[in-house]
């Protein structure tokens, strides 16, 4: 492939990643993981501080880096901020995973990239997880910018190589506290991945590239950890949080899954008549990882290249698979190394096959994979984003829970104090988000876990339940109060309780429309 | 002690007369009259276990977790939806086809089910005349629970619907389907599908409203079975 046909499908396959990562960003309801880390980050954004909390959230660069995009749009607190604004960031660094496939080049052949950028584009898993207010797009990007840069560094060493590397790795730890497996994974896959030659042959890393890639890599964890040196304790913090990590890593009280749990996300899964696989991408990694140890690779930069990216999304896989805690989001950082390790199988395949018909053929398989990826692509994120068939909405807030926050504001409409009509929220933690973000712009909201808490509820206007406690306030308000249930996950439902008279109004008003 | 026990049983004579008034008023007959039978259902097999009972809200009916009893129609009622043409204000759904909501086949699962796009949207099931309506059943989906919303069942023999419309379900209790308010209550469907009476309403059209549902915004439909006298 030329350089200029190759700059022209390489660009075309950015914007195709572009268009779907930013396409409707809020169309899915916010999952309650994400109006936490929306929350957290209003909290920087109002008052200009952060500390880090390694209990309930982790690393600083999703704050931080939502701060340009929120000033750009003139938002200053809490009330103000919208669903796009925030997932644009971790959007970003979705297609800045696939533009970072570049940097394999010239160890990976221009098709590779190409192909490798296409698959990226494409995969449902990659897309979705961009499009989501959380860490891990971020990571994937940070952490695949160490992978490329190291490996850049082992064949051609330089001051810059180690600098960039260590940037990235520093970045990577400061976003979450599992960049470390992932780092792990790259420098094993890069011992495995040279050959016995290289890996003897090599000088030592001098010491000056050593404290460039050491210095690179501390200086974002002090300065974000700390708060930009306002808490230097954060440091502390984050040091101290990874043992508790590991921890609840291999002893989670929640999120336990098994083995085979990516595998299967990745592989096929199947529900309610809609079934998903990324077998395509899976499939030609080891195509790509086999025909490296043939005489199929160009040279011994592209072996290197093949095996270390293959290994590399492998050994992370294995890791995260082994580890028992799993959430479906943690795929995205080693499932963008399969996607260039698959376009290097595709693009080996191809040059390996010989008779034209039997290319033609395979280049038709490769781009009925790409179709079915795009299919699948559009379902997961554009069709069913936030249907429980979907399988990379996991625990996701449901549409009917919009109903149930539209309501709350259509009647404090009506209600004569407007936006400080009183909400009282009865619930536990987990049945409380994502209200605090779909309720931000009201005054009076209260938070309760249970009736007995929340005291009396003789001025009450509108009071959300969940089921234990709805059976309370059912007896308490009596016929004082209209009450109507929705959906809030699969499973879990949400009572409101709207004051009969306010209830009134509203049918007379909605009525009269 | 005697005026105990007789004020006793006075209240319990009483409690059984409210009880009989109370089903002849909801249409449920306690005994079958001559001229009735009982309407039997071929259910299908139920798709989660248990209902969540704990579930409560004023506009939803109380989950039980018990059969439906029985529901009686006048003799020679049949079945007359089966295989009869379905039209819907989604002609082309994302799953499923038209033909399954008259197929017969009540299962839940995969491929049993047509699935409308989001909002509110309706089947419509053509009886082929004017036919005199005992009994409708639906089975939107149930696999899970979940409450349908704005269901509202319709009888007409316009088959657009804009004159003599009878209204024989309507459970959205705010008008967001824009259809008027119902009195009837919303409910979590389970295997049994809902049972709705239309009353010996005329019509050959019947027309299902819905508008999403607690799990997600589409529409689903399984079967929907129409009951009547046949033409004679």
């Amino acid at each position: 492939m030329s350089r200029d046909t190759f700059r022209w499908i390489f660009a075309a396959v950015l914007l195709l990643g572009l268009a779907l990562r930013f396409a409707r960003l809020d169309l899915r309801p916010m999952h309650h993981d994400e109006a936490n880390q929306a929350l957290k980050f209003a909290a920087l954004l109002e008052t200009g501080e952060y500390r880090y909390d390694p209990r309930e959230h982790h690393g600083p660069t999703l704050y931080y880096l939502t701060l340009p995009g929120a000033w750009a749009r003139g938002f200053r607190n809490l009330e103000a901020l919208d669903e796009e604004t925030l997932r644009a960031v971790p959007a970003v660094f979705g297609c800045g995973t696939i533009a970072l496939l570049l940097l394999s080049i010239p160890g990976l052949s221009r098709g590779a990239v190409a192909l490798g950028g296409l698959f990226a584009a494409l995969s449902p898993a990659l897309t979705y997880y961009s499009r989501f207010y959380i860490q891990e797009a971020l990571l994937a990007f940070f952490s695949l910018g160490f992978l490329l840069f190291l490996g850049r560094y082992a064949l051609r060493p330089s001051a810059g190589r180690a600098l960039a590397a260590g940037a990235f790795a520093g970045l990577a730890c400061a976003t979450k506290e599992t960049a470390f497996i992932l780092a792990a994974a790259a420098v094993v896959a890069l011992m495995l991945g040279r050959s016995r030659a290289e890996r003897g042959g090599g000088p030592p890393i001098p010491l000056q590239h050593a404290l460039c890639a050491g210095g690179a890599a501390l200086i974002p964890i002090i300065l974000l950890y700390s708060s930009f040196l306002a808490d230097p304790a954060g440091i502390a913090r984050f040091a101290g949080s990874l043992a508790n990590y590991a921890r609840r890593a291999l002893a989670p009280e929640l999120h336990a899954q098994p083995w085979h749990y990516y595998l299967a996300l990745l592989g096929f899964s199947a529900r309610g008549g809609l079934w998903w696989t990324e077998v395509w991408i899976l499939g030609l990694v080891p195509v790509g990882a086999a025909l490296s140890f043939g005489r199929e690779c160009a040279s011994g930069g592209e072996r290197f290249w093949s095996r270390y990216i293959a290994l590399y999304s492998l050994l992370a896989a294995a890791a995260f698979s082994l580890l028992p805690y799993k959430t479906p989001w943690n795929l995205i950082s080693f499932h963008a190394g399969f996607a260039l390790a698959a376009g290097n199988g595709a693009a080996l395949l191809l040059r390996i096959v010989r008779p034209r018909m039997v290319k033609g053929v395979v280049f038709l398989l490769l781009l009925a994979g790409a179709g079915h990826l795009a299919l699948q692509n559009r379902r997961a994120n554009f069709v069913y984003p936030a249907d429980a068939r979907n399988p990379y909405a996991y625990a996701q807030t449901m549409p009917d829970f919009l109903r149930l926050a539209r309501r709350v504001h259509e009647l404090a409409a009506l209600h004569p104090e407007g936006r400080g009509m009183p909400v009282h929220v009865v619930a536990g933690p987990y049945e409380q988000w994502p209200l605090p973000w779909y309720l931000r712009d009201l005054k009076r909201v209260g938070y309760w876990t249970d009736a007995a808490q929340a005291g009396g509820f003789g001025d009450f206007a509108v009071v959300v339940a969940s089921q234990e406690n709805a059976l309370v306030l059912e007896s308490a308000l009596g016929e004082r109060a209209q009450s109507e249930i929705y959906g809030l996950r699969e499973g879990v439902f949400l009572t409101l309780f709207i004051e009969r008279d306010l209830w009134r109004r509203y049918l007379r008003s909605h009525l009269r429309r | 002690m005697k005026k105990t026990g007789i004020a006793a049983e006075r209240f319990g004579l009483a409690m059984a007369a409210c009880a009989v008034l109370g089903f002849a008023a909801a249409g449920r007959p306690l005994q079958q009259s001559p001229d009735k039978e009982e309407l039997k259902l071929q259910l299908p097999k139920p798709m989660f276990i248990g209902t969540p009972a704990n579930i409560k809200s004023s506009n939803l009916e109380a989950v039980t977790g018990k059969p439906r009893g029985p529901f009686y129609v006048p003799k020679g009622t049949r079945l007359l939806s089966l295989g009869r043409p379905v039209r819907s204000s989604d002609m082309q759904p994302v799953i499923g086809e038209l033909g399954f909501v008259t197929d017969g086949e009540k299962s839940g699962g995969e491929g049993y089910y047509v699935e409308l796009g989001p909002g509110v949207q309706w089947v419509q099931v053509d009886l082929g005349g004017t036919r005199v309506l005992h009994a409708i059943v639906v089975w939107h989906y149930h696999s899970q629970p979940r409450v349908h919303r704005d269901v509202v069942v319709q009888v007409s023999d316009d088959k657009d619907f804009l004159r003599g419309v009878t209204t024989v379900f309507n459970n959205d209790h705010d008008n967001s389907a824009g259809l008027g308010i119902g009195a009837d209550k919303e409910y979590i469907e389970t295997s049994e599908g809902r049972l709705i009476d239309p009353k010996g309403a005329r019509g050959r059209y019947v027309r299902l409203y819905s508008n999403g549902n607690t799990s997600n915004d589409l529409n689903h439909y399984v079967e929907v079975e129409v009951y009547g006298l046949p033409p004679k």
